[in-house]
């Protein structure tokens, strides 16, 4: 064992550039396989963990305002009950609504219409029940100041909250010094118990042994006026961060079949490339058992430390990912990568190392010991010997003929290469082709590329200030007006849109199914609404607003801003609010007209504006599911690179006396590279090819599974295949990646000494 | 095998005065010729000339530097220090690129091992020097079939080389070497990995080549190699020309 041991150490330092690219690749492998599939895990199940963490209350109870306190705090002790919070005071206050629509100013913040229920809760972080967490700003410290959910605000993104007040129509207004994380979405903002006076009920939380037990169990014959059990939180919470699941799947397959392949290849390519070494190690008496042994720990060393290190990075990345993708996802508390997978990962590289290890190393030590002593310097029986004729019998310059038949000597190797760039391609497709999507989505959302500005308040704009269409700059003016409303069967509130003119105008709508708008009594409205009313295009619903009410027709399915929202006529609309008045402008501009300066001239007129990109860009969300898309195509591509690499090493290792023999006849280092270059650039073609239309179809059977959970729907242009040239253009990423990977290499292909290679006979 | 007679009259026979050099006293000239490797000196001052048409051995123990010298007059080594002139280029002076180009013009080798591609057929492993070089395809075809057939190997211009026998692979060998019509021709070992025969028979074609006027340099162990074709012995020992002998 000794022996076996301290020959393979010295094998391990000879071999330093073959151990350090076993290493490399177990490392990068190892790191996008952790982050992969650590995501996927934590994504899957954060809430439940997040849950616990801050126990987080299985059932929230709002009893009435005129039950004693003190029988309150006594259902804390009802059979079932681990632990209450509270009694907390409840105050329920209204966001104005209709008719004048409130507006953001630089002191005031406006939401929706609707009630927001505040509770009365001092920061506790030692909590027994639903320890809240203050994500931005502070705690409430003075009566008039409130702290608001993370979850409630997430609906307005791209509102800054902090420091603004919030009016309510019971005349009270309030100003927002902290934003707040409730795992268990117990309220929509928190303020000192003491500055609520007039209590509209009171909040208890229960954690129970048995998390769907019934409100009468523990509340009894008390008067209940609200209830909401944790699965409520749990569905809101992780929809959204479900929408990442298919895509973390599909790309933490292809990185670790790459890893796979890659890890296949080096090994196996280690123990191909040691015939001789093994041939000596017989001639010394070393036994087959031995010889294998050798070969395994050569292997498996540097394979372990590169992927402890890779192991080590993956959770350094998936940990600041998870993070911010707890952050943005609104998910409580994303922690890292369980220590399941990294040892799950830990074993299922040592077990890839063993098998690929294993066929090889048994071969080496069953080979006779002057057949292997002789390898390299008998001549070989000719592998791919049609292609290399037919090859050389082509026009083509002879330098590309010998590096195109090149590949075709080992085709277990060109195999693996050429699997291997095929997924790196495929992943760079996928995510180029997500982003695209992503991108589009967007786009189509903010519809930025059809009107630049909003005004959505001209109230400031004094009696003789310039009619927007008629101010140079303005090419196309939309009015209308955005409006609550209540849908049924939906749950929340609505928002529906109206525009002045011409019905048939689609305001830079993209429309996914159905028709557009011709007269009266039509909607189109957004997935996530026709997903909420459990209706399909063609079904009528029926939409109300202060005690009237309108059936309309969908007619189609479109893009919308806002989640739960719906277009439709003016004339539609009047019929629910008979004094409609224009709430908005959506401004085209004339190509060239800056819009900056553009907006200044109209807020100088005290018009309220706001750029296209303010109300919609980017959600955190999708700025980390970028980034994640980044970090695993780099991820798949540098390993798919790392494989060319090595290819290219052991096919020099291999082919030193080919090069040399080239070189004696003269053949130029310019050439020789130039035959290294051309046979990884055909792998990486050949893998172009194949990783495309594997990455078009990832992209259309996964876009829509993550679409779906979030109530999407994608048209099809969003899925459809890529149009001219974008394809050319991944396929010959194929190429970029193998020429990228072959490049060092055959620099020392180049400059091999010709002396030297022929002397190695 | 063939006679010196179907050289002459052949495609392969060099017009009258070379078409590569131009006419000179001294195909190769080696001055105080050094290589070093480490503190290890394979060459220690090597001082020789060879004439246009001469054939010249090399002999001497293993490890005296024999192979070094033929490595250095071939622009496959470089000298510590010293200078190598062939064909009146000093070739110590040139990049890589230009000693590859003057492998390609200048001179051929055959190797004891044959170092044949084992992948190309005989036949491409032939032409493939003249593609190097540039030569069209069917031309540089044209002159490979004319040399296997004059080499007496036309039959097995399809085989692979793991087919032919030692006597066969060196002649293959040989007619690539030939292909590009080199000035000189440089051998290391011709005879050393074959029978007696089929060492005979390489004795025969370099001899034959010498009388055509094709200048030598060979490096060997084997006396009667030395004795048939070499106008000149020289033996090397410990890197320094110990004698040098006219024939």
């Amino acid at each position: 064992m000794r022996a076996v041991w301290r020959t393979a150490r010295f094998a391990i330092r000879r071999r330093r550039l073959q151990t350090s690219i076993l290493g490399a690749v177990l490392m990068i492998s190892t790191a996008t396989a952790v982050l992969a599939v650590g995501l996927l895990v934590t994504v899957d199940g954060p809430f439940d963990r997040a849950f616990k963490q801050v126990a987080g209350a299985h059932l929230t109870v709002i009893y009435d305002a005129d039950t004693a306190p003190d029988r309150l705090a006594g259902t804390g002790t009802s059979p079932g009950v681990i632990a209450a919070g509270g009694p907390y005071p409840v105050m329920t206050v209204n966001v104005p609504d209709g008719a004048e629509e409130p507006v953001p100013d630089d002191q005031s913040i406006a939401f929706l219409p609707g009630p927001l229920t505040v509770v009365g809760r001092t920061a506790d972080d030692a909590a027994r029940v639903d320890r809240l967490t203050l994500t931005r700003g502070r705690w409430p410290s003075a009566p008039g100041e409130v702290a608001l959910s993370s979850t409630f605000l997430s609906r307005f993104h791209g509102f800054d909250t902090l420091g603004k007040t919030v009016r309510f129509t019971e005349g009270r207004s309030l100003k927002v010094v902290g934003v707040v994380r409730s795992v268990t979405a117990s309220a929509q903002g928190w303020v000192l118990p003491a500055d609520i006076t007039a209590p509209t009920g009171y909040q208890m939380l229960y954690r129970l042994t048995d998390p769907d037990a019934p409100v009468s169990s523990v509340a009894g014959d008390l008067p209940v006026a609200g209830s909401q059990n944790y699965t409520v939180a749990r569905l809101a919470a992780t929809e959204r961060a479900k929408t990442a699941i298919p895509f973390l799947v599909a790309f933490g397959a292809a990185g670790l079949l790459v890893a796979v392949l890659i890890i296949g290849n080096v090994v196996s390519g280690a123990v191909v490339s040691g015939f001789r070494h093994i041939g000596v190690l017989k001639a010394l008496g070393f036994t087959p058992a031995q010889v294998t042994g050798v070969y395994l720990v050569m292997i498996a060393v540097p394979g372990m430390l590169g992927s402890l290190v890779g192991i080590v990075i993956g959770n350094l990345l998936a940990g600041a990912i998870t993070s911010t993708l707890g952050d943005s996802l609104d998910l409580p508390a994303a922690s890292g990568v369980s220590v399941w997978v990294d040892l799950g990962a830990l074993l299922g590289v040592l077990t890839v190392i063993v098998v690929t290890a294993l066929v090889p190393a048994v071969r080496a030590g069953r080979i006779p010991a002057a057949v292997a002593v002789s390898a390299g310097s008998a001549p070989r029986r000719g592998r791919g010997l049609r292609v290399q004729r037919a090859l050389a019998m082509t026009r083509l310059p002879r330098t590309v003929s010998l590096g195109l038949g090149l590949p075709f000597a080992r085709p277990g190797r060109t195999l693996l290469t050429i699997s291997a760039v095929a997924l790196g391609v495929a992943a760079v497709t996928f995510a180029v082709g997500l982003n695209r999507t992503i991108f589009a989505y967007n786009d189509d959302g903010t519809r930025a590329s059809s009107y630049q500005l909003d005004v959505i308040d001209r109230r400031g704009a004094g009696p003789g200030t310039v009619p927007i269409a008629d101010r140079p700059g303005t090419a196309k003016v939309g009015s209308g007006s955005r409006q609550t409303v209540g849908v049924t069967g939906v749950e929340g509130p609505v928002q529906m849109k109206a525009y002045e003119g011409d019905v048939t105008d689609r305001h830079g709508h993209r429309l996914i199914k159905g028709r557009w708008l011709t007269g009266p009594g039509e909607a189109v409205v957004g997935a996530p609404l026709l997903r909420a009313s459990g209706t399909r295009v063609g079904d009528v619903i029926g939409v109300e607003a202060g005690g009237r009410s309108v059936p309309l027709k969908i007619v189609g399915l479109a893009i919308l801003e806002s989640d739960n929202a719906l277009l439709t006529s003016w004339a539609s609309a009047t019929q629910i609010f008979p004094s409609l008045r224009v709430t908005i402008m959506e401004i085209t501009l004339k190509p060239g007209t800056s819009v900056s300066a553009y907006d200044a001239a109209l807020k100088a007129d005290g018009y309220h504006t706001e750029a296209t990109g303010d109300h919609g860009g980017q959600e955190g969300g999708e700025v980390v599911l970028l980034a994640l898309i980044a970090a695993l195509t780099l991820g798949i591509a540098a390993v798919a690179g790392l494989g060319v690499f090595n290819t290219v090493v052991l096919n020099t290792h291999d082919r030193a006396r080919d090069f040399g023999i080239l070189k004696s006849l003269g053949a130029t280092p310019r050439q020789v590279l130039s035959i290294v270059v051309v046979s990884m650039a055909a792998l990486g073609l050949a893998g172009g090819l194949i990783g495309l239309p594997l990455g078009t179809l990832a992209r259309a059977v996964v876009l829509p599974k993550m679409a779906e959970p979030g109530g999407v729907l994608l048209p099809y242009t969003f899925t459809e295949i890529y149009p001219w040239p974008w394809p050319a253009g991944f396929a010959l990423a194929g190429p970029a990646i193998a020429v990228l990977g072959s490049l060092v290499p055959a620099g020392w292909a180049a400059r091999i000494k010709t002396a030297s290679a022929l002397r190695s006979e | 095998m063939t006679d010196a007679r179907t050289y002459i009259q052949g495609p392969t026979r060099r017009p009258s005065g070379s078409p590569y050099l131009r006419p000179m006293e001294t195909m190769v000239r080696l001055r105080n010729v050094r290589k070093e490797y480490g503190e290890t000196a394979a060459l220690a001052g090597v001082t020789l000339d060879i004439r246009p048409g001469e054939a010249v051995a090399v002999m001497g123990p293993s490890g005296s530097g024999k192979s070094t010298l033929l490595n250095m007059v071939a622009g496959l080594d470089r000298p510590t220090s010293g200078e190598v002139v062939v064909g009146g280029e000093e070739i110590t002076a040139m990049g890589e690129a230009a000693l590859a180009r003057y492998r390609r013009r200048r001179i051929g080798m055959v190797f004891q091992f044959f170092n044949l591609l084992d992948d190309l057929p005989v036949l491409e492993n032939v032409t493939l020097a003249a593609q190097l070089l540039g030569t069209p395809r069917r031309q540089a075809l044209t002159r490979a079939m004319e040399l296997l057939e004059e080499l007496g190997i036309a039959d097995r211009r399809n085989a692979y080389p793991v087919t032919l026998s030692g006597g066969e692979r060196q002649r293959v060998g040989v007619a690539r070497a030939l292909m590009n019509r080199p000035a000189l021709l440089l051998a290391d070992e011709p005879t050393g990995a074959l029978d007696t025969r089929s060492g005979d028979q390489v004795i025969d074609l370099l001899l034959d080549l010498n009388q055509i006027g094709q200048t030598l340099l060979i490096v060997t162990h084997d006396q009667r190699l030395a004795a048939r074709c070499a106008d000149r012995v020289v033996e090397v020992e410990d890197g320094r020309i110990a004698t040098e002998a006219a024939r």
